[in-house]
């Protein structure tokens, strides 16, 4: 009897856990919201599209590294491999990481990236012209190593 | 002791009807977002196919017509689908494949039928080489118009569903049990059509004409750099020199790398010797001049106004040996003022040649550098007198628009062409505008709007 007893309080906390984790991710959802500093935000401009995703792909990069960031986007988007417009760069499925799991709308601190991008829209490159970057350390899809690399920046490899 | 049991079922039960409950209202939420991944896969894909059939179609009309008028208008038409299904051919998920020659065809078809329209609007006909190349691309649209429709006949049949390419990752050691005891067969990919039309795409006949991206232009050479191959120390004392000048503050390096762009650089990163700051700085590897220097540090707010910011940078400029240049357009950009200099050569501005500065508003450090532009356009150029009057030209501009100045530039147009023109300062309402007077044989090149953004003025 006592084991029976113990064995069902143990599908009840075990039911009990599995709502509370379901509630849980629903909480987590809801934070890949675009907001900033909690107030919701337009993306409408494109400064601050192209400096929110320097800052989430790029947000602890050295200064060059995320302008140069930036300038992979501009280069994409006068490339004829790539769309012509910056949004639908940035939006092409898969086209980066940040994008795809939601990580380029929680991100808080756009000062920098802010600044970076700018100086990508001015003109500033240090990508020399490249369409490509990805962190070495990390495991990539094999295909990108058959670009030509031009460069190495903090830990991203920038290539063309 | 029987109620506690029935206590205990109850509780159970009522837990289970509540996940139960939860896990269908999940369900259902995912469906919802599921369909509407699913709709936007489908529009996009259906406007990539009705776009290519159309700038196909469009294609073959120029051919067909014999008024110049009526192919210059079945060419703009065939530019603007084309770069319509480029743009939505990089919109749906298409997962292990990137179709790159695709995006490149249609860019680079989109761009030859505006070349040519420009080129009927001056006046001038079609050549036979060109009438054939039209031909050519007209005859690859239709085959990729055939793979797209074999792809459409499986989007039709729910063969593809664009939600599915979402899903999330199975765990390696899950995925390797999966492939041992279920081999996969080799069954052709949904996306099959796509990916044939991109293979064959690959083998582009080339293309060269004058807009952006044509053939010839694929890999610019820089015209500027002067002749000999300095040593990385000696590139390293440049940076070092070039980085004390800017800042006023002794450089040390931190870190050198070698880059393979356009220009290719040995790249520093130097270190302010009291402060934590960092500047990096380009050298190129041929002629050993200084291509970019970038100052990421936080500019605090402004102690100088524009006019001071540009003198430090003219003053700057002027040590570096550049005596001849023009301020011509200017942006704040955060607390710091960028500036666009251009040289002046006898009376002509050339455009193409181009330096930007920055200056920061605090203390009038100069926080940026880029000659890219520059080295990558000067060269030695013997430029042509105008055969038309600065009255001429103003002659040419509509009666609503005011003429505000005149003078005489050098300006770069699609294609790496560079052309002598009238410079026109116009303004109609409250809008400026600058119109371009080719100043040989006095045809309008190009409009540029003027555009005040605080702090700045940009053209479009």
């Amino acid at each position: 009897m006592a084991r029976r007893r113990l064995f069902m309080a143990l599908l009840v906390c075990l039911a009990i856990m599995g709502i509370t984790w379901g509630v849980y991710q629903e909480k987590v959802a809801h934070r890949s919201l675009p907001v900033q500093a909690g107030v919701p935000v337009a993306l409408g401009d494109e400064v601050n599209l192209l400096a929110r995703l320097i800052a989430a792909e790029a947000g602890s990069e050295p200064y060059e590294g995320q302008v140069a960031v930036g300038a992979v986007v501009l280069n994409r988007v006068r490339s004829p491999l790539f769309p012509s417009t910056i949004s639908a760069v940035i939006y092409e499925p898969w086209a980066f990481e940040s994008v795809s799991n939601g990580h380029i709308w929680q991100v808080t601190d756009l000062s920098t990236p802010t600044m970076a991008a700018i100086d990508a829209l001015n003109g500033w490159g240090p990508s020399y012209g490249a369409l490509f970057f990805w962190n070495p350390y990390k495991p990539v899809s094999p295909w990108v190593w058959t670009r030509t690399i031009l460069t190495q920046i903090g830990n991203h490899v920038f290539a063309r | 002791m029987e109620i506690r049991k029935k206590t205990i079922t109850l509780v159970l039960g009522l837990a289970l009807v509540l996940a139960l409950i939860y896990g269908l209202w999940e369900r259902a939420n995912r469906m919802a977002l599921a369909n509407a991944v699913e709709a936007s896969g489908h529009r996009d894909f259906y406007n990539l196919l009705s776009s290519v059939e159309q700038s196909h179609v469009h294609l073959g009309k120029a051919l067909a017509s014999s008024s110049p008028r009526q192919q210059a208008v079945h060419l703009t038409e065939a530019w603007n689908k084309a770069a319509a299904a480029q743009l939505s051919l990089s919109q749906p998920p298409m997962p292990q494949m990137k179709p790159l020659n695709t995006s490149k065809f249609l860019a680079k078809t989109s761009d030859y039928a505006h070349y040519l329209a420009q080129k009927l609007a001056r006046g001038q006909d079609l050549t036979p080489e060109e009438r054939e190349q039209l031909g050519r691309l007209r005859e690859e649209m239709k085959k990729l118009a055939g793979d797209l429709r074999q792809t459409e006949s499986q989007v039709a049949q729910k063969g593809i569903r664009w939600s599915s390419f979402y899903g999330t990752q199975m765990p390696q050691p899950l995925k390797t049990i999966a492939r041992i005891s279920l081999p996969v067969q080799a069954t052709p990919s949904p996306l099959e059509g796509l990916i044939n039309a991109d293979r064959r795409l690959q083998t582009m006949p080339s293309l060269n004409y004058d807009g952006p991206f044509s053939d010839h232009l694929e890999r610019p050479q820089p015209l500027g750099l002067p002749p000999g191959t300095p040593s990385q120390e000696e590139a390293e004392a440049k940076a070092l020199d070039f980085a004390q000048k800017a800042s006023s503050v002794p450089f040390r390096r931190e870190e050198v790398r070698r880059t393979e762009g356009i220009i290719p650089t040995y790249s520093f990163r130097l270190v302010d010797s009291r402060n934590p700051r960092k500047v990096n700085v380009d050298i190129s590897r041929h002629g050993g001049v200084v291509v970019s220097l970038l100052n990421g540090r936080p500019v605090n707010p402004p102690a100088l106004n524009e006019e001071m910011a540009l003198e430090k940078a003219l003053s700057f400029l002027e040590a570096q040996g550049f005596n001849n240049m023009q301020p011509t357009y200017s942006i704040r950009s955060g607390n710091s003022q960028v500036f666009t200099f251009a040289p002046r050569e006898k009376g002509v501005i050339l455009y193409p040649d181009q330096i930007k500065v920055k200056v920061a508003l605090d203390n009038g450090e100069i926080v940026g550098w880029d000659a890219t532009p520059y080295y990558m356009a000067h060269h030695h150029r013997d430029l042509l007198s105008p055969r038309i009057t600065p009255e001429q030209a103003k002659a040419k501009i509509p009666s609503p628009l005011e003429v505000l100045g005149v003078q005489l530039a050098l300006i770069p147009l699609p294609g790496g062409i560079e052309k002598l023109a009238y410079e026109v300062h116009t303004k109609m309402d409250d809008t400026h505008y600058l119109n371009y007077i080719d100043a040989l044989t006095g045809e309008e090149e190009k409009v540029l709007q003027i555009i005040d953004v605080p702090g700045g003025r940009l053209t479009m």
